[in-house]
């Protein structure tokens, strides 16, 4: 009966989150500097939030974030403890609260924040205790192109380096565009897994790798089809639609390490008789894309996880990866 | 109106031909499960094509979906469902407790955390799931047995020595989960369970389980109708109590366990499906345990049937199906009953 209660109750949540996911969708942030304030803020949650001086001691609650922030130039006093390498060493010397989905609330409050910058559908419940305390909280969230050029330009207003922040979308953007330029006219089928052969996990859309995919106008063969939500990230998928959609090249998006995984999988995909009779499993054209730029949200190197699947998929026109 | 008059028909439940009728519904229940299992999917496929995908051998797309995807799939489901419809028959036998299900004995929660613990600590080793989940099941099902041991077993201190078991592995599983909270998506799909991209390895895994445990457990029959007359009455009539629990336990956790480790935590069959069959064809054995594995086998492959088809071609894990529509149903029945 426990059990039963268990799904129930997963399955209640499940439906919690695709309405909040719903009714939270793409609001834009309108950072406009009013009279006195010094930033207001309009977060992902459509919240309000008014910064009445530039932040001195600024709490990240996201890895990916935090990354974002050094890159425009800012400085955090508090960071989460995290396994993954970060791109700006100088980001280690920040305080730590605790894994991303398990903050110390403690800890944060005792580094005195001025500014928490958390994640979207992660700390939520931190707000009450935020907010109570006085303390300015934004919630944002970032997983398309699109999110991570308006999060840059934030964060460049709110450590003041206006400047900093458009060279880097300026940057970001002419590799992009060099490399959308070079696309080849005919364009190849893909379809991105998630993770492991043990499931049929597919990236749609909405995922990064779906995303970075549909800017290489690479089609997505799980793209496009009608789903339980308006917009998920990842579903479970059925194998026989892969079949049918016959994609040239099967991208895997991988979790940690890619050492080991990778020809492991090779070898179960393979001896799967489910799995061998796709095309691209026959044509050896499976291909695993690192977890730094694909499963966590490769920020301020975004046009990196760009370059690395157009040379992942298009190797005669880009070269191979590394 | 006939089905009221069935269940309302108490006299006609007493004897034998209520028996075959339930055991002849289910049966067809079961076959039609594998049909329509075989026949729907997110590819529409003509029955003319599927039946020549079946019986001969030109390569194609359809031919790679029946032969390769869908029947595989639907034979694997079939099996899972025998093996944990059985092994919860038993064990709420020898348990003498309405509660017991693999889960009780630690099936699930060692299966779970050695499953999870490859999966999220090890993914570069993610082949090694199956055999160390069931390695983990076992494990824990012996654990609890050797804990519950005090100069002979008494049922009660099976079911709390496991409860305890099982709080202890779940919250490993838990901390796991929290601790690389990056890498919990495959593992989350493998606690609720389910039949993607299953095929015939897994097949081959499963069946000589299903073969040797559901023929061993049918041998049972006997001892486990013995059983259930209480340890005096069965020690009179000449059973040895102590063996006998022993050696159904040892066959319900080999077919759960084998069950869990191919297709992940997939607990609301061993519960339920004993119960719907028990509260249909009565407490004999020799009736209940045929009737609960043709029961298990049209409770997967329908659940499966339609995780697939539901929102195609979206899947839904068949586990949350089973417990969606599965737990309702139980209660309908449970009320109608009483």
């Amino acid at each position: 009966m426990k059990r039963n209660l268990f799904y129930l109750g997963c399955i209640l949540i499940m439906a919690c989150l695709m309405l909040s996911g719903c009714a939270s969708k793409s609001k834009e942030q309108q950072p406009a500097a009013v009279s006195a304030d010094y930033l207001r803020i309009i977060d992902d949650n459509g919240r309000s939030v008014v910064l009445a001086q530039k932040p001195q001691r600024i709490v990240v609650l996201s890895t990916s974030f935090l990354d974002v922030l050094y890159g425009v130039g800012g400085e955090a006093v508090g960071r989460p403890s995290s396994k993954t390498p970060a791109i700006f060493p100088r980001s280690q010397m920040a305080g730590e609260v605790g894994f991303v989905y398990n903050i110390n609330n403690e800890q944060l409050l005792s580094l005195q924040p001025d500014l928490v910058i958390g994640f979207q559908g992660i700390h939520e419940k931190l707000i009450p205790i935020l907010e109570s305390s006085k303390i300015p909280v934004v919630m944002l969230k970032m997983k398309t192109y699109d999110d991570v050029l308006a999060k840059v330009k934030l964060f460049g207003d709110i450590a003041g380096t206006q400047s900093t922040a458009q060279n880097m979308i300026d940057k970001m953007q002419i590799k992009i565009d060099e490399i959308v330029a070079k696309l080849p006219a005919h364009s190849k089928k893909v379809v991105i897994l998630h993770a492991t052969a043990k499931n049929v996990t597919v990236e749609l859309e909405g995922s990064i790798a779906g995303n970075i995919a549909k800017m290489l106008k690479i089609k997505n063969v799980a793209a496009g089809s009608k789903s339980i939500d308006s917009d998920p990230d990842i579903a479970p998928y059925s194998l026989e639609k892969l079949v049918e959609g016959d994609a040239d090249v099967i991208l895997v998006v991988t979790m940690g390490n890619m050492e080991g995984i990778e020809a492991r999988m090779k070898t179960d995909i393979r001896s799967n008789p489910a799995w061998a009779g796709l095309r691209a499993v026959q044509n050896n054209q499976i291909f695993f894309l690192p977890a730094e730029l694909f499963q966590l949200n490769p920020g301020i190197r975004f046009h990196e996880s760009v370059e690395y699947m157009a040379k992942v998929v298009y190797p005669e026109v880009y070269g191979n990866v590394k | 109106m006939l089905n009221k008059q069935i269940f309302s028909g108490r006299g006609l439940r007493e004897r034998g031909n209520w028996r075959a009728l339930v055991l002849v519904v289910f049966t067809l229940l079961a076959v039609g499960g594998i049909i329509l299992s075989l026949t729907k999917g997110a590819l529409s496929i003509s029955l003319h094509e599927i039946i020549a995908a079946i019986f001969s051998d030109n390569a194609g797309p359809s031919r790679q979906v029946i032969w390769n995807i869908r029947l595989p799939r639907t034979l694997v489901g079939a099996l899972v469902g025998i093996n944990l419809a059985l092994a919860g028959a038993i064990l709420q036998g020898v348990m003498k407790n309405p509660l017991a299900d693999p889960h009780i004995i630690g099936i699930s929660s060692g299966a779970g955390l050695a499953g999870v613990t490859i999966m999220v600590l090890f993914p570069h080793q993610e082949y090694l799931v199956t055999p160390i989940a069931f390695v983990g099941a076992m494990a824990s099902a012996v654990f609890i047995y050797i804990l519950a041991w005090k100069g002979g077993i008494r049922p009660v201190r099976i079911i709390l020595a496991g409860v305890a078991v099982s709080a202890f592995l779940n919250s490993g599983i838990s901390a796991l989960m929290v601790f690389y909270s990056d890498r919990v998506h495959g593992a989350l799909m493998w606690m609720v369970g389910g039949l993607s991209a299953r095929s015939w390895p897994h097949l081959d895994i499963i069946l000589p389980y299903t073969v040797v445990g559901g023929i061993l457990a049918l041998l049972g029959a006997r001892r486990l109708n013995l059983l259930n007359l209480g340890d005096d009455i069965a020690r009179g009539l000449g059973l040895n109590v102590e063996v006998s629990r022993i050696a159904m336990t040892a066959v319900a956790a080999l077919l759960a366990a084998s069950a869990v480790s191919v297709v992940g935590l997939l607990g609301f069959v061993g519960l339920i499906v004993p119960h719907a069959a028990r509260l249909l064809v009565g407490s004999d054995y020799r009736y209940l345990l045929p009737a609960s594995a043709i029961l298990g086998v049209a409770v997967v492959t329908l659940s499966d049937t339609l995780a697939r088809v539901a929102f195609s071609p979206i899947e839904i894990p068949v586990g949350i199906i089973m417990a969606f529509i599965g737990a309702p149903f139980f209660l309908y029945l449970l009320r109608r009953d009483a």
